[in-house]
């Protein structure tokens, strides 16, 4: 009998082929309060991280660009201000409730003309070779089965120069920062999720998801090794978040 | 690896909001925008230690980081930017402080000129909060209370002047002070002369003694 494939899902090992549902199943379920929790969660802080990382972007007029596991569409509402009518954004998710979400709250702020929404796995992402001029993935790799996969697709799809930009959770660097996000993350997180979302399933797996995640530097050699060049990252509140950017060479 | 400052990316960020909540209420200046919209200002600060991109754009943008090219990259202190902004002669201000200016000036001047006629119209979010009345009540009391406010500083001074000059004498008036500036070099001029001639004098009177 052939030997079957196992992933993580949070603290559980997990057959690779049942992670993508086991993750969709989650956001299915915190879709409709996702915006609100991330609030609640980061106590708002997460609005500075995706500004940092708007900035580092570079993303100009005229400029193509993915956002990958795009969710509620914070960053497409940005990059699609910044890249014009000249230019594109597509909003890209595995998870269709997480896209409808986004696609109603973008139409109703506004956006729209210059913002295409597709759904889409990021192992295996149906763009042509060399389209996007900047490809961004806001909390969204931890969740995918193939992470290496993912690098490699991202890497095709991106443009010669092109430039990936991934915002994650990471590691504190402080032992005791550490701690006390663990407790954070542990003990009131979950009942945070209960209390709003009527789900404390979902961010007990949020919290063992971020645990599992390659750290800062293991990342780093991860998206070295899929073909990227000039990559560095950037640590934000002390280690909790980081910013990996790589260009296509 | 770098150890990112959020405080910084923050402050900005609600700056940025700041600004274009006011812009909202003074469609004028919203208006008069337009004409510089895709051009994009450095500002870089010396003290404190600062580099901020002004995005001209609906809505104006802030940003720490630009790597597209720069219209007019202005560097000075703090001090220095906030009397370009409020300076009467923009243009005079930028040649006489200590800012440095590279690149185009033109879209710089037109900036500060547009800047310095905002004129923000409060009644609107008054209005949204209390209701019409109320708010146009309020409104009016804002507007004059704000040209009382620039009224103030001129009068202020003419106080203050009044006080040093007549009242407490504790400084001479400019008038007063230039006489007596005057009046000094005069003086010098005449010990210098006279100087001269008894210079003049002690040579003659020693060439005389010679012979």
């Amino acid at each position: 009998m052939a030997e079957q494939k196992t992933t993580h899902f949070g603290y559980k090992t997990v057959n690779a082929d049942d992670k993508v549902g086991m993750v969709a199943g989650v956001f299915h379920s915190v879709a409709a309060k996702y915006d609100i929790m991330n609030d609640l969660m980061s106590a708002g802080i997460h609005r500075v991280w995706k500004r940092f990382t708007i900035e580092v972007s570079g993303v100009r007029k005229g400029n193509v660009v993915l956002d990958l596991a795009g969710g509620t569409g914070d960053l497409t509402a940005k990059f699609s201000r910044l890249v014009g009518s000249e230019g594109k954004v597509v909003l890209a998710d595995i998870n269709d409730s997480m896209i409808a979400v986004g696609r109603d709250k973008l139409t109703d702020i506004g956006v729209v003309g210059n913002v295409e929404y597709v759904q889409a796995n990021a192992e295996c992402l149906p763009f042509d070779d060399n389209t996007f001029d900047v490809v961004s993935i806001a909390f969204g790799l931890r969740n995918v089965t193939d992470k290496d996969a993912a690098l490699r697709s991202i890497l095709r799809v991106l443009k010669p120069g092109g430039r990936l930009l991934v915002l994650e959770f990471s590691h504190p660097e402080n032992p005791l920062l550490q701690k006390a996000y663990d407790t954070y993350s542990f003990s009131i997180l979950p009942k945070l999720g209960q209390l709003v979302a009527g789900d404390a399933e979902s961010y007990q797996y949020l919290a063992e998801s971020i645990r599992m995640h390659p750290d800062q530097e293991t990342l780093k050699g991860m998206m070295q090794e899929a073909g990227y060049e000039q990559v560095d990252y950037y640590n934000m509140t002390g280690g909790i978040v980081a910013l990996h950017k790589g260009t296509k060479p | 690896m770098e150890q990112v400052t959020l405080v910084k990316t923050a402050a900005i960020g609600a700056l940025e909001h700041t600004i274009n909540r006011a812009l909202q209420l003074d469609p004028g200046t919203l208006q008069a925008l337009k004409a510089l919209h895709g051009h994009v200002f450095a500002l870089e600060c010396t003290e404190p230690a600062l580099q901020l991109f002004l995005h001209i754009d609906e809505p104006l943008r802030l940003s720490e980081r630009h790597e597209g090219d720069v219209t007019t990259r202005v560097v000075g202190s703090a001090s220095d930017f906030a009397g370009l902004v409020t300076s009467d002669d923009p243009a005079a201000a930028l040649i006489n402080s200590g800012i440095s200016v590279h690149g185009k000036t033109g879209p710089l001047i037109e900036l500060q000129h547009i800047l310095k006629h905002v004129e923000i119209d409060w009644e609107e979010p008054i209005a949204d909060i209390f209701g019409e009345p109320a708010g146009h009540q309020i409104g009016r009391g804002i507007r004059r209370a704000m040209a009382f406010a620039k009224t103030i500083p001129p009068k202020l001074q003419t106080r203050i002047e009044t006080h040093l000059f007549d009242e407490a004498r504790l400084t001479p008036r400019r008038q007063e002070f230039d006489a007596w500036v005057t009046g000094v070099a005069d003086l010098n001029m005449g010990i210098e002369r006279l100087q001269a001639k008894l210079n003049l004098l002690r040579r003659k009177r020693e060439q005389g003694v010679k012979k």
